[in-house]
């Protein structure tokens, strides 16, 4: 388990990636053993060989007018049923996972006066859901479609402060980088919640804080086997990962 | 002073730059999947059973939204009285003691950089001082110009240090010294849109004595003296912007050069030739089409509207992919201006071309080629797809992801801060091929490790070869 100063044990970087310094979200489709990312510049979806290393270009791109993206920040990958799904504020753009070059959106949830206010997106393919951060937390079938009615809105004080995303769909359990705020105070934490829950429901447990080690809390991830919780942390400039066996 | 010990863990828990994937080995796991139909059992790679019951339908209107001011103790709202969820969750809520516990656990693991991360550099001839920019504590470093960290030792301590909340440094990310005044001028790269200025015997947590509000995202720094005006790359907007060199707060910039014609794409560096009256900007390739600057700037993530025309502007769908390049404008150009000359092609070898720096009497340009892990030199007239005059790269120069490169035309000496060795590394400045460099300071050992992070935004975990995989 990486530890401490390790040195990394391949990089993806340079020209051919097509990269930008701006990357803020990516996902691993363990099914194709594929790493997908956003690329905030080119407005393109980039999807890698799983064993990727060193300079290597990206085997597809999303990528031209008919996309509809911009900036993209963040997305998530159903490795089920094969599609990619990126959050666009008032809308969230689904594209089949095979996608290469300049291809329109599968479909599209919300849209203009939708009140969607989609920041970040991750998928339960188990039990057909997409849950989207931004104000609140938003459940929707994985199938929604344009103005399609969630099926539930946790809208707690923690869940509007959460931000990227992941689930672990074994346990039915969604996990947040939740931040009150501020770079420099250890307010932030990782949140987990059911998606079961609804309403005013509060974190069913919390790492990291709040009141922790964690200040800048971003990207979260899960290593199911070992019941672990992967967080970044932009102010600490580290990589934690926590054991957390009750949320799996 | 040259140590040999490392420094204290409180004040080495970061590290610095590299945009990037960072691969990290973990632990092991496994792939999980599923499919449609409740109470279903699927699998992907090896045998692994997964259950699962439909989401009950959700009746009636939406949950009303709680306002923004609402308020409470988070443990205490994580006590199980209120969501009424946990019948259907199939898991009770634990206690509020238990909560508290788990909220303090420990980490397994934290991989962080013990030591610091080079990224920006500036030579100071005038007071023999060379300051860098550092990206995992967020501090600005002085050092001895003529400092060389013996091979036996470890790292070498800086003469003073800048950093700490007050000082408004995130990710600093390029650096300027004024010749006269030996002001320190500081870029913050990503989270903190401000470009504090400090007096040049600040050190340790202490307010800039001036800052001056910048659009999102600048990354190169160089200034005008004979004009006094002061010039930064801003990579979301493909843009250069341009200010009196002493602004402050939020003063406007002097001009703008944006728009399709300019071909900035990603810009990174910035150099300015004073005996041409050029300036030169070197880009990573991606870039998105807008609205022109001539229709009113503002609509960034710093939205105003004497600003850049910024990226909510964007047009969806719009983005483009070129090859790097550097592009050359008149130092007084501004809107939508096309460059005088463009070097570009792969005879270039520019790959993530991060820093620029000039020699106008030399009449050259130096390029730090972060993943080329070279220094690249072009001749100031240099068009087209041309190769580089000199290539700065191999083992013995300890050239490794060079994000920052500065020129010290009076001791004729070429700087390179090498993100992915600890390393600030002093050339001849007509260095060439596998050459060690003259002098070295180092933030660490020689053979020490360097995760290479900075700004990790998100991570992912590959669970087939049991990775951590880290965006920077």
């Amino acid at each position: 388990m990486a530890n401490g100063g390790a040195q990394p044990t391949r990089e993806i970087a340079g020209q051919n990636t097509l990269f930008t310094r701006t990357m803020h979200d990516m996902a691993y489709d363990p099914v194709r053993d594929e790493i997908v990312v956003p690329q905030f510049y080119a407005f393109a979806v980039l999807t890698f060989r799983g064993d990727a290393n060193g300079n290597v270009p990206p085997i597809r791109k999303i990528f031209g007018p008919s996309t509809q993206l911009q900036h993209p920040m963040a997305l998530a990958v159903d490795w089920i049923h094969g599609e990619i799904f990126v959050p666009q504020n008032d809308r969230i753009l689904v594209f089949p996972r095979d996608a290469d070059g300049d291809t329109a959106p599968l479909r599209i949830i919300g849209g203009e006066n939708s009140g969607l206010r989609a920041s970040r997106v991750t998928v339960d393919p188990v039990h057909d859901l997409v849950i989207v951060s931004g104000n609140g937390l938003t459940i929707y079938d994985r199938t929604a479609s344009g103005m399609a009615k969630p099926r539930a809105f946790i809208s707690s004080e923690a869940a509007r402060e959460a931000s990227l995303l992941t689930t672990n769909p074994e346990s039915g359990m969604i996990f947040a980088s939740v931040r009150p705020g501020g770079r420099y105070r250890a307010e932030d934490y990782v949140g987990v919640w059911s998606i079961y829950d609804k309403g005013n429901a509060p974190p069913r447990y919390t790492i990291g804080g709040p009141n922790g080690l964690l200040k800048d809390a971003r990207g979260i991830a899960v290593d199911a086997k070992n019941k672990n919780v992967i967080v970044s942390d932009k102010s600490l400039n580290a990589i934690l990962t926590f054991h957390l066996p009750e949320a799996f | 002073m040259t140590l040999n010990r490392t420094r204290s863990k409180v004040e080495l828990r970061r590290t610095g730059l590299l945009a990037g994937f960072l691969l990290l080995a973990v632990a092991a796991g496994l792939v999980i999947s599923g499919s449609r139909k409740a109470q279903e059992t699927a699998s992907f790679g090896r045998e692994r059973l997964v259950s699962w019951e439909a989401l009950p339908e959700m009746d009636g209107e939406m949950c009303e939204w709680v306002p923004a001011s609402a308020s409470s103790s988070l443990m205490a709202a994580l006590a199980p009285q209120d969501s009424g969820t946990t019948a259907a969750a199939g898991r009770p809520r634990l206690s509020a003691a238990q909560l508290e516990e788990i909220s303090k656990r420990e980490p397994l693991y934290t991989v962080t950089d013990p030591h610091f991360g080079y990224a920006g550099i500036a030579v100071d001839p005038v007071r023999n001082e060379v300051v860098l920019a550092e990206e995992n504590l967020s501090r600005l470093l002085v050092y001895d110009r003529l400092e060389n960290t013996p091979p036996a030792a470890s790292m070498s301590e800086p003469k003073r240090m800048i950093g700490g909340e007050a000082t408004f440094i995130e990710y600093a990310c390029s650096v300027y010294i004024d010749p006269a005044s030996g002001d320190i001028f500081s870029v913050n790269n990503d989270t903190m849109n401000w470009m504090p200025v400090f007096g040049r015997d600040a050190r340790g947590n202490v307010s800039p004595k001036r800052k001056l509000r910048t659009p999102h995202t600048t990354f190169g720094i160089v200034a005008d003296e004979a004009e006094q005006e002061l010039f930064l790359t801003i990579q979301d907007d493909h843009a250069v912007v341009v200010y009196a060199k002493e602004a402050q707060d939020h003063d406007a910039p002097l001009r703008i050069l944006q728009g399709d014609r300019t071909r900035m794409a990603d810009p990174h560096g910035i150099a300015l030739d004073t005996k041409r009256n050029e300036i030169f900007v070197s880009s990573w390739g991606t870039y998105n089409e807008r609205p022109p600057l001539s229709e009113g700037g503002g609509g960034g993530n710093v939205d105003r509207p004497d600003f850049p025309v910024g990226r909510r502007r964007a047009f969806p769908g719009s983005g483009k992919i070129d090859p790097p390049s550097i592009t050359v404008y008149p130092k007084n150009a501004e809107g939508d201006t096309a460059p005088l000359r463009v070097i570009q092609g792969p005879q270039t070898q520019m790959d993530w071309p991060t820093a620029l720096a000039s020699h106008p009497e030399r009449g050259e340009i130096f390029v730090a080629n972060d993943t080329g892990d070279s220094v690249i030199v072009f001749r100031a007239d240099a068009n087209g797809d041309v190769a580089p005059i000199r290539v700065i790269q191999g083992p013995r120069t300890m050239v490794k992801n060079p994000t920052g490169v500065t020129v010290d035309v009076k001791n004729n000496e070429l700087w390179v801060a090498n993100f992915g060795s600890h390393a600030a590394t002093v050339f001849a400045i007509d260095a060439d091929g596998n050459t060690p460099p003259k002098r070295v300071i180092r933030s660490g050992p020689v053979e020490a490790p360097s995760p290479k992070l900075s700004n990790p935004h998100t991570v992912a975990y590959d669970s087939k070869r049991e990775e951590i995989l880290v965006a920077n």
